[in-house]
Parts: structure tokens; C-alpha cells; sequence
């Protein structure tokens, strides 16, 4: 097996156009795993932790693939909040501080816990190769089980994300307390100057997915200009629309019953949390004037 | 053309590893490339420079446990899932398991081997003792190096903090309580 | 000395990474060995393809039931496996062992592992459970009195998965051979019980295998048996002249090392209607592997628990094509008390009274199944100081009154009982010049503290400081000791090492006298604190032994087999808990824990507190997390641990420990009875009793996972 080891985004898409079996690694955290079993027995490994512009994130934002959780979760809590909490909860310390975004994306589990933030935040993947660059929106990332929208010859370089204009929440169950793979997550991000609704469901679903049609009700149900207190009503047919956009299975982690009714509740609390953060900003800046 | 292309990746890996080490390590490097499959690395453990030619596949586990003979770092799962093979590379805790050895060029590697001062073992290492915060000891040195992180870790104040923190290493023989009385401890910088 | 706290005298290597553990062994020029495991359930090899692994680099060879090592078979019950590995093409389980690979390097024998094809005729494997299987059988295990009336009665149904053991050291094993004699450097409970299997299997002397086993990461049971990787190591070592490391993956370790099985336990109660038993009956089924022998008397806590006129238990062995069943924590009583402690919940609340009050109620004075008297029991005062420290008596009584915010609050308890005996074990005490004494048996500490335990009981008979004793376990050249499993180390090896700390002394004494180098020679002479001493002479034993130019005394002190027909052997104890369960998403969370233990003379406070908390924490694993799932080919389809659950750290309260202090003089002089596995037993119940009483929801299933409780 080679291992090859480029130095600058530019040679890494260089190997990559001429060894298109090679398997990238960063963080390791996915790829290692098949490694060590066996279960994958790659003719080359390519080595991306050296490249110093999959490291960094510039104002915008773009995040790098290689950047680490740890980093959005110290660096980046405040433009990217959903993206931070589901950082948080992946895995453990030590997964987090080498586990990457982009290595999440490459493996494309359903279960990732980053998907449903990216896919509510509207997100945008950047991947490269000799042939020039693509920018994905996160929907169309996702093909199915484990699989992605790249090419055999194209490396993720980027996620591109907008700093949050709204409350972003992430929630997700386990049936741990901490270090374990989601019986099911969800996300919302709320636009409210476009008067607009991200909403996502994770390991629901071969892929992870949007909710398109909890997205429109919320949308429309919402007075995102002056927000009153959420009616019950709609906090329960936003559940209801969310557990219907998943297909759920049985398996070890739940049984698919278990999963939309969890949907339907965490999509009923993260709204909650969500819009008391807009009407707690919005009285904050309303009585700003008179203090 | 594909050995042609190997060979200069090969170079431009060499170059670079002399802007984070010293001469000698280039020299002895760029003398006498890798033959196939192997690879060369050089990297810190427990502050003792080390240069390795290893199969790429070998993670820094292996590197550790079969190459370096430091057996102090266990082999719990090799899949990430256990916490057992916890150390730290440069200054953070990761798994060893999961970290391949050829991506650790110019890195520092800390060890349970390379905590103490001497004979006097770090203030996490005594407070597990003085809290029996282990039983079997196979997860020990891995619940120790991340611990030690913890310990340094301002943000994390409260017991629950400190036990979500801890969560990235399992021990079977459940000592869990007697590990966050260890870390209060060592926290608390008091014996 | 006794019964205070003392730090691990195993600390200092522990915590450094200095512990030697089986495949830290570095022996020059090792070579590592592979296992190849079958990809079918049940069915017959018909072939394998060796040729690409035998080519691939550094392989040294590919062992399979077609090129052979040759094993004898196995003769004693261990618990492992039936037969040894790779001699016959039959296919008993899913990961069973079909090939060994040795080759230079982990990294190649892996490789070719990988290349090594099989072809199979398989058949159709049975996992159905408990199922209509063809080769069930029933046999009644103990029926005392014949009636099953009662004014009250009640029935129910409960079940217990697949679980595995997990200890975080997967299974290792090193083996040298110098000559004819062999050396083996491997996990194991008791390094007599590895000698012994591979004398039988390798046709070698006992007397020239040495097995050396001085730290264990943790066991539970699943490394009293010698799993495939110890025969093959030692096998592959003696054909190629080299030796060789093999340690299991974490997914064999799964699939071929052992496992609880899977129970189903169907009680039926009578009692008088102010709550007496009359009658309780307890259908019992368990799974047994096709890989071994051995299954759970899953049924007979109920033998010895609860007064009762009546008792019935029986016991259906289901063979499934799996892996060996063993012995895991409590093997039979920890998925026993989950059924009767719930039943006896439920009776309560059936019939009003307290659950404290009606296992008050239903207190066994004597062994309820011989109806002999208790060597010692005080599990009553355990019922009234844990209901005091716990708060009991502001227990709501009705199910579902408490919430703090959206959890749902509730408490429950369970009684926990495991049997106890004494053993034979025979110690070795030497003293040395340097001052020190050893303390030598062939015993295991596989995490339980048993290090601490001789070098307490040794500097406490022989006076001197326990940091001057130098505890020697898991050499099988030592004197037999007992292995560690079945609670059974301290009480049995602790009075043998009080024998032999004595019988040195006089051993002592005899060279203070008749030495002539000695300034006791020939006088009067006593020994007291690590001197001896006559007249105004007084002299520590390391400076005699220096003055008399004697590199030491030694005695070998042996503690018989009790054998009392009279009484009944049990420790006993209460778990008292909290529960939180989220009133939407149904995650349920352990908040509170006391325990408290009558388990005779506790020896070392502080790891005996450790090891019941280490035991609570494991059965909160068993009540709400740990199932292994089997799927239709009879593959365990989460072999690893981020699929089967344990406990992590933030699963874990803070775990309260008493433990009452009435020695059992009737097992011993020490007066120790064991505790290894009684505090694993009722946790379950105890868990779903609380569940229950925040939720009003009974769960019959382990684990009672979040999907059970909306």
C-alpha cells in the first residue's frame, strides 16, 4: 500500500486524479476503523492532515475539511451554533478533537450528526478536483446509505455556511448519555428575516434529509415580525410534519415507532427553545430604547 | 510515471519535515529513501525523538506498543470506541488507535510512560490511587491521559462536566465514581 | 489492619502503565497469530484456500481442520468451549475459529487472514428463542412441599438478552517453548485452570507448562475458560519453533468467548392475603451455545431467597447454534433476581403493602429449600439502614407522583444475595533478609483487589507494615490457590494466607534456635512484630536472617475445604435507587444508588467498596443498556462497543456503599464471605422496580431501553 502524503491542496488533487483509489484520511476517525478490521483494504492511502488550507476557516464562512469539532465548537459557537451543538455530541473528547466535518461528509453515515445542521443551515460543499470545483448544496450531498455525491476523483474541500441570521438547535437521543450513535437527531435553523425554516432529520432515513413540508408549514404558521408566544397547535403539526419525513427502520439503536415519535418531539422542543430565543432577542431589543 | 510521481511526493515529504525538525533527521532521511511500502517518520515521544520506517497501515498504537516497546498504552477495541489507547499529541488527547503513525511527522507524542517527574507521579496519577479510581487497570492509562486533560481544562467545573467529559473512556470494572472523586482532586490541586 | 482502607498495593505500576499484562510480553523474535473465523451459523467446511495467505509476506503458516495442529480433546468443564479449535470441519457457530494464520508482523498476519477463502455446505442455524426447538429439555431442578394455593396469586413472564462481558483486555495469549518445557504469558482467572486445559489438549506434563498470569484486565467469567486463541498459540509455537502472540479482536472476543445467555423466567406466586408466601413457582429457560456445554440455573435464586412453604423451580436448556454460554457476573442469580424482585414489586403494589415491608414479611430465617439454619444473616438490618439512609419512608405510593421539570421521578430497591464456600487453597509465605516478606499463591487479581487482600492479611499476622509484603499471584509454579471466580478468592486463599503467615513464623523461630550463627541459638525465644525476640534481645527478621547468612524461611500453609452440611452460605445485601425517566422521550437515567452489604469480615475497605461499585455499575448496564442482538444467519450484529452498550462515565451516579461489620465466624477464622458478584444481584430489579414507580410503565424485557417506556 502507498502512502502518499501532498503537501498542498493542488498535489493532493494531482494524486488523486491519477491514484482515484486512493483513500483520503484527516482525522482518521472513520477511515482507521475499516483499516484495522481489514474491511478495507485500500491500494493507497492519501494523507490530508499536512494541507494547511483544509485546516483553516475564513469569515463567510468557510469551514476547511480538515478543520476538527473541537475547533467549530471553540472557534465557531457563535456563527455556527447548530453546527457547534452537534459537534458536542459527537463521539468523545478524543474523536472530537481529530474527527472533521469533512470526514463526516466522506463517510456519509446516516446517523453523522452533523448532517441534519448542515442540511437545516443550508450548506453548501465545496469539493475540488484537476477538473475545477463544485459547490453542492448539502440536499444533494447525500445519495444514500454511506454514499455521496463526489466523484472518485474529487476531495471535499470546504462546507460553506452562512453565520447564523436566527436560532439554530440541534437535539438528538441516545440511548447513552454520552459517546453514542443517535437513535434518531434533528435540526432547525430559523431564517427570520426571510421568513424561512431549515429543518432536518438524522438516522431516520437511508440519508439524512430536510422536512420539506415542516419546513413550509412552520414557514407560513410563524409571524417572524412579531413573534407571539407559539401556539401548542403549531408546535404539534411541526412534530407531526418532521416525523413524517422520515422513513425510519428497526434496528439495534430503536425501532422506527420509537424514532417518529422521538422526531416529533424534538422537533417539538427545539422549536420551542428556538423561537423563546427569538422573542427573548426580540423584547431585548425592544425595550433596549427605553432602558 | 506512477514511480516517478511516488518519488517526488516522497522528496516533497522529506523537505518539509525540515522545517519542523532538526538537520541530522533530513539528512538521514533524504539519504536513504523508504523502499516500497514503507514509510519514514519522525516525531517526539514522551520528548525523545524517534525516527521510524514502518508500514503505513501501522497506527501509532502499534507504533508504540511493538516498535517502542511503551506497553503502558492499551489496546482495548482499535475501532475508537473504548478510550483505552488515549494519549496526547501535541498537547491534545486522541486515540492512538485511530492515528496512523505516518500522518504524526514533527508531531510530540505524550505517553502514561512520560507523565511522572521521575519518581513522582503526576498529581492525576496519585489521585487515582489515593481514590482507588481503577480496578483491572487495562483502561487505566487511558482514563490518566485523558483525565489529564481534564484536569487542565478550565470550562469543565462541574461533576456532570467532568463525567461528560470522561465519557470517551469505558471502564468495565465501573470505576467511574472513584475516577470523578480523582479528577475533583486533582482539580483542586490538594492531595 | 483489617477492614480499613488501604490503598492498592498494585497502584504505583498501574497507574504509570508499568502492570504487565499478556500481550505486553515481549519475547524476541515473537510472531503474531490471526485468527480466521467462520462466516456461517451452522453447517460443514468443505474446503479452504490457503494458497494467497501462505504467499503474502512474512507469513510463517495457515493452520486449518485440513493442515491441522493437533489438539486432544477436551476432558474437564471449564465452561469454554466443547472442543479444541480446528479439528473437525464442523460448524457449530457464527466467529467460530476455522483458521490460524502465523506470520512476522500483526500488520501481515492480519493481511493474510483477510486472503484465506472458505466454502461451506450449510444448514439453516438455530437461533429461535426460547423457540420450538427440537433438542430443548426440561428437567425439574428442586421441588420442596407440593402445594401452590393461596389466597392471593400472581403470574408473570420475564426475560434477560444476550450479554457479553466486555472486560476492556481482549483475550491474549504469548507461548515459548524452551525444549519440551512450555511458557505461557495469557489472560485467565487462574493460571492452574490454563495449565491444566493445555496439559490435556497439547498431551504435555502439567508439570512443564508454566503459566504466568500477574495482571488481568478485568474478567467477569469471560476468562475462567481458555477460548481458541490459548491451545493455538501454544500448538503454532511448538511446530515452528517460535514464539507466538495471538490476542482475539474485540469482534471475536464477541463471538467466540463467551456470553450470558439469553433467560426467560416464568414465576407464579400464592400468598395469604396480609403477604405471606405460600407457594412460588419458577419456570426457568435459558439458552445454551452449541459451542459449549454450559447454561444457567436461571430459576434457582428463587430457592434460597424468600420464605415459602411451596418452592418449584425447573429448568429448560434451549441449544442455540452460538458461541460457548459461560458464567458471567452472577452467572444464574443475576438474571434470577431480576425476575423474583420484580415479581415481588409487583406483588406489593398488588397487594398494598410496602416492598420493603412484604420482603420483611417473607424473611428466611433458615435456607428456605433445607430449611438449615444461616451461617450468618443480617440481610434485615441491610432492609432498615438502607430504607433509613435512602429516605424510604417518603416514598410516595403511588406510581407516577413525582416530576422535576420533564423527568419523571421514582425509587425502587431489591434484595441481592450470592452464595458462598470455602475452598481449599494452599499459600506460600517467605521471608527475606531484606526485611520483606512474599506471599505466594497461584490466585488471579483480575482487578478485584486480591493483591491488597494477601498483603493485608499477610503484614497483619506477621506484624510488620503491608508495605513490606510482596503479594505473587498468577504463577502457576505456586502453591494451588483458588482461582477468581464464584466470589470465592478471599474467603477461600484468606484463611490460607493467616495459615502460612503463621506456619513461617514457627519456621522462623525454629532457625532463631537451632542456627548457631543465631544470638537465640538455643534459647527461649517469641516472635512478635516482625522480631524475634528473647529476654531483652529483640531482632527483626530481616536482620537474623542476615546475621545467620540464610537467604530466607519458608512455609507453606494450606486451609482445608469446609465442608459443614449444617448451615447455608450466602452473603446478602440491598440496593436502594433513584430513576429519572423523560416524561417524552422515555430516556431513563439512573440519579441515586445505596447499597448496603452483609458480607461477613471485609478485608480492605476501600477496594471492597470499589468492587460493589463496580458490580452496581455493570447491572446498570444489564437493566438499561446491554443486549447482544443475533440476526437470522446466528451473527452477534453488534460485536463491538459502540453498538453494545456499556456504561460510559456520564451514565453513572454517585454510588453510596455500607457495609455492616458481623464477621461470619461459621465459614472461617477470617470470617470473610465473598462479594465479588453479589452486588450485580438485584440491580435490575431494582432499576425497573424504580422505573416502574416514576412511570407507572413495568417492564418484563431487559434492558428497559427508551422505546419501552412511552
Amino acid at each position: 500500500m502507498d502512502f502518499l502524503r501532498p503537501e498542498t491542496l493542488a498535489e493532493a488533487l494531482e494524486i488523486k486524479a491519477e491514484r482515484p483509489d486512493a483513500v483520503p484520511i484527516a482525522g482518521g476517525t472513520d477511515v482507521m476503523v475499516e483499516l484495522n478490521y481489514d474491511h478495507r483494504r485500500p491500494a493507497a492511502l492519501l494523507d490530508l492532515t499536512r494541507i494547511p488550507e483544509l485546516q483553516q476557516w475564513e469569515d463567510g464562512l468557510r469551514v476547511g475539511a480538515g478543520v476538527p469539532y473541537v475547533r467549530i465548537i471553540d472557534e465557531l459557537g457563535a456563527q455556527l451554533p447548530g453546527l457547534a451543538m452537534a459537534s458536542r455530541t459527537v463521539g468523545s473528547p478524543q474523536i472530537r478533537n481529530r474527527g472533521t466535518v469533512g470526514g463526516n461528509l466522506g463517510a456519509a453515515s446516516p446517523a453523522g450528526d452533523t448532517h441534519p445542521v448542515l442540511l437545516a443551515s443550508d450548506a453548501v460543499i465545496e469539493v475540488a478536483s484537476v477538473r475545477g470545483t463544485r459547490m453542492i448544496p448539502a440536499a444533494e450531498f447525500y445519495l444514500g446509505v454511506k454514499r455521496n455525491a463526489l466523484e472518485p476523483d474529487e476531495l471535499i474541500v470546504a462546507v460553506h455556511l452562512t453565520p447564523a441570521k436566527g436560532p439554530q438547535q440541534f437535539s438528538k437521543v441516545g440511548t447513552r448519555n454520552a459517546m453514542v450513535i443517535a437513535v434518531c437527531s434533528f435540526a432547525i435553523s430559523l431564517f427570520p428575516q426571510e421568513n424561512r425554516v431549515g429543518a432536518a432529520v438524522g438516522s431516520a432515513a437511508p440519508t439524512p434529509r430536510r422536512a420539506p413540508e415542516a419546513e413550509e408549514f412552520l414557514a407560513s404558521a410563524l409571524d417572524f415580525k412579531n413573534p407571539k408566544p407559539l401556539l401548542d397547535s403549531v408546535k404539534r403539526e411541526f412534530g407531526e410534519l418532521v416525523s413524517r419525513a422520515a422513513s425510519p427502520i428497526d434496528d439495534v439503536r430503536g425501532s422506527a415507532a420509537y424514532r417518529k415519535h422521538a422526531l416529533a418531539v424534538m422537533a417539538r422542543r427545539t422549536l420551542g427553545w428556538a423561537w423563546q430565543e427569538l422573542l427573548a432577542k426580540k423584547n431585548g431589543s425592544e425595550e433596549r430604547p427605553c432602558a | 510515471m506512477t514511480t516517478s510521481r511516488r518519488q517526488f511526493f516522497g522528496q516533497a515529504a522529506a523537505v518539509s519535515a525540515g522545517v519542523a525538525l532538526s538537520a541530522p533527521a533530513v539528512e538521514a532521511l533524504a539519504a536513504e529513501p523508504a523502499p516500497a511500502g514503507l514509510v519514514d517518520v519522525v516525531f517526539e515521544v514522551n520528548g525523545e525523538r524517534q525516527k521510524l520506517r514502518l508500514d503505513p497501515r501501522v497506527t501509532l498504537l502499534d507504533a508504540l506498543r511493538e516498535q517502542l516497546g511503551l506497553v503502558g498504552t492499551k489496546k482495548g477495541c482499535d475501532r475508537g470506541q473504548c478510550g483505552a489507547c488515549t494519549v496526547h499529541v501535541d498537547d491534545r488527547r486522541v486515540l492512538s488507535c485511530l492515528t496512523l503513525t505516518a500522518t504524526l511527522q514533527g508531531k510530540e507524542v505524550t505517553t502514561i510512560e512520560g507523565i511522572a517527574d521521575g519518581d513522582d507521579l503526576h498529581p492525576v496519577q496519585r489521585a487515582f490511587i489515593d481514590h482507588d479510581g481503577f480496578q483491572c487497570g487495562f483502561c487505566t492509562s487511558g482514563q490518566i491521559m485523558s483525565a489529564v486533560k481534564v484536569v487542565e481544562e478550565r470550562e469543565v467545573r462541574t461533576d456532570d462536566q467532568i463525567r461528560e467529559a470522561m465519557s470517551g473512556n469505558i471502564c468495565r470494572c465501573g470505576a467511574y465514581p472513584n475516577i470523578l472523586e480523582a479528577i475533583k482532586q486533582a482539580k483542586a490541586g490538594d492531595r | 489492619m483489617i477492614g480499613r482502607p488501604v490503598d492498592r498495593v498494585d497502584g504505583r505500576i498501574k497507574v504509570t502503565g508499568a502492570a504487565p499484562y499478556a500481550a505486553d510480553t515481549k519475547i524476541p523474535g515473537v510472531t503474531c497469530g490471526y485468527l480466521v473465523t467462520s462466516t456461517i451459523g451452522r453447517g460443514r467446511l468443505t474446503g479452504m484456500d490457503t494458497a494467497a495467505a501462505l504467499a503474502s509476506p512474512g507469513v510463517l503458516a495457515v493452520y486449518t481442520p485440513f493442515n491441522p495442529l493437533k489438539l486432544f480433546a477436551y476432558v474437564q468443564e471449564q465452561n469454554d468451549e466443547r472442543f479444541p479449535p480446528l479439528q473437525d470441519t464442523e460448524i457449530r457457530f457464527f466467529g467460530q475459529a476455522i483458521g490460524f494464520v502465523v506470520a512476522e508482523t500483526w500488520e501481515q498476519a492480519r493481511d493474510a487472514a483477510g486472503l484465506v477463502t472458505a466454502t461451506y455446505d450449510q444448514q439453516p442455524p438455530v437461533t429461535e428463542f426460547p423457540g420450538r426447538t427440537l433438542q430443548a429439555f426440561e428437567e425439574v431442578e428442586e421441588v420442596v412441599g407440593t402445594q401452590t394455593v393461596g389466597d392471593i396469586t400472581f403470574t408473570a413472564s420475564y426475560t434477560t438478552p444476550f450479554q457479553h462481558h466486555c472486560a476492556m483486555e481482549p483475550h491474549a495469549t504469548v507461548a515459548t517453548w524452551n525444549g519440551d518445557h512450555l511458557t505461557v504469558y495469557t489472560v485467565s482467572q487462574g493460571a492452574l485452570l490454563v495449565q491444566r486445559r493445555l496439559s490435556e489438549t497439547l498431551g504435555v506434563d502439567a508439570a512443564k507448562i508454566h503459566v504466568l498470569s500477574p495482571h488481568v484486565g478485568g474478567g467477569f467469567g469471560g476468562k475462567w475458560g481458555n477460548w481458541a486463541q490459548v491451545p493455538l498459540a501454544c500448538a503454532a509455537s511448538r511446530a515452528l519453533g517460535r514464539p507466538v502472540k495471538a490476542v482475539l479482536t474485540r469482534e471475536q472476543v464477541f463471538a467466540m468467548a463467551g456470553h450470558r445467555p439469553r433467560t426467560k423466567q416464568t414465576l407464579a406466586m400464592t400468598c395469604t392475603e396480609d403477604g405471606k408466601l405460600t407457594s412460588i413457582v419458577n419456570d426457568g429457560v435459558t439458552s445454551r451455545g452449541l459451542g459449549g456445554n454450559w447454561s444457567e440455573s436461571v430459576a434457582n435464586w428463587t430457592l434460597t431467597t424468600y420464605a415459602s412453604p411451596n418452592l418449584r423451580v425447573t429448568k429448560t436448556v434451549v441449544p442455540l447454534n452460538l458461541g460457548a454460554a459461560t458464567v458471567m457476573r452472577a452467572p444464574g442469580e443475576a438474571n434470577g433476581s431480576f425476575a423474583l424482585e420484580s415479581a415481588m414489586d409487583e406483588l406489593a403494589a398488588q397487594l398494598g403493602v410496602d416492598p420493603v415491608e412484604l420482603r420483611l414479611r417473607n424473611y428466611a430465617t433458615l435456607v428456605p429449600n433445607t430449611g438449615k439454619p444461616w451461617s450468618g444473616k443480617h440481610l434485615d438490618e441491610c432492609y432498615r439502614l438502607g430504607a433509613e439512609e435512602f429516605g424510604w419512608s417518603k416514598r410516595p405510593k403511588q406510581v407516577r407522583a413525582t416530576a422535576d421539570g420533564d423527568w419523571l421521578v421514582g425509587t425502587g430497591m431489591a434484595t441481592a444475595t450470592y452464595g458462598a464456600s470455602r475452598g481449599q487453597a494452599s499459600i506460600k509465605v517467605r521471608l527475606h533478609p531484606d526485611g520483606t516478606a512474599s506471599v505466594s499463591g497461584t490466585a488471579a487479581d483480575l482487578g478485584t483487589g486480591q493483591y491488597t487482600v494477601f498483603a493485608i492479611l499477610a503484614a497483619d499476622e506477621l506484624g510488620i507494615p503491608v508495605t513490606r509484603v510482596r503479594p505473587d499471584l498468577g504463577d502457576s509454579t505456586s502453591p494451588a490457590a483458588a482461582n477468581a471466580g464464584g466470589s470465592n478468592s478471599t474467603c477461600t486463599n484468606g484463611p490460607a494466607v493467616q495459615v502460612a503467615a503463621k506456619a513461617v513464623q514457627t519456621e522462623l523461630i525454629t532457625l532463631a534456635t537451632t542456627n548457631p550463627r543465631s544470638p537465640f541459638y538455643g534459647k527461649e525465644v517469641s516472635y512478635r512484630d516482625g522480631s524475634v525476640s528473647s529476654g531483652g534481645l529483640t531482632m527483626s527478621f530481616g536482620t537474623l536472617l542476615t546475621t545467620c547468612d540464610v537467604g530466607g524461611v519458608e512455609a507453606v500453609g494450606t486451609s482445608p475445604r469446609l465442608v459443614d452440611p449444617e448451615h447455608g452460605f450466602r452473603s446478602f445485601g440491598a440496593h436502594f435507587c433513584e430513576v429519572r425517566v423523560h416524561r417524552l422521550t422515555g430516556e431513563p437515567r439512573v440519579t441515586r444508588w445505596l447499597s448496603v452489604c452483609d458480607a461477613g469480615t471485609i478485608v480492605n475497605a476501600k477496594a471492597a467498596r470499589s468492587q460493589i461499585q463496580g458490580a452496581v455499575v455493570m447491572g446498570i448496564g444489564q437493566a438499561l443498556l446491554e443486549a447482544t442482538e443475533v440476526d437470522v444467519s446466528a451473527r452477534f450484529t453488534n460485536a463491538n462497543l459502540a453498538s453494545y452498550l456499556v456504561p460510559v462515565h456520564a451514565d453513572i451516579p454517585r454510588i453510596d456503599v455500607r457495609f455492616l461489620d458481623h464477621s461470619d465466624p461459621v465459614i472461617s477464622g477470617l470470617g470473610a464471605k465473598g462479594i465479588g458478584e453479589l452486588g450485580i444481584v438485584g440491580v435490575a430489579g431494582a432499576i425497573a422496580n424504580a422505573v416502574h414507580h416514576a412511570t407507572g410503565v413495568r417492564v418484563r424485557d431487559l434492558p428497559i431501553t427508551l422505546d419501552k417506556l412511552l
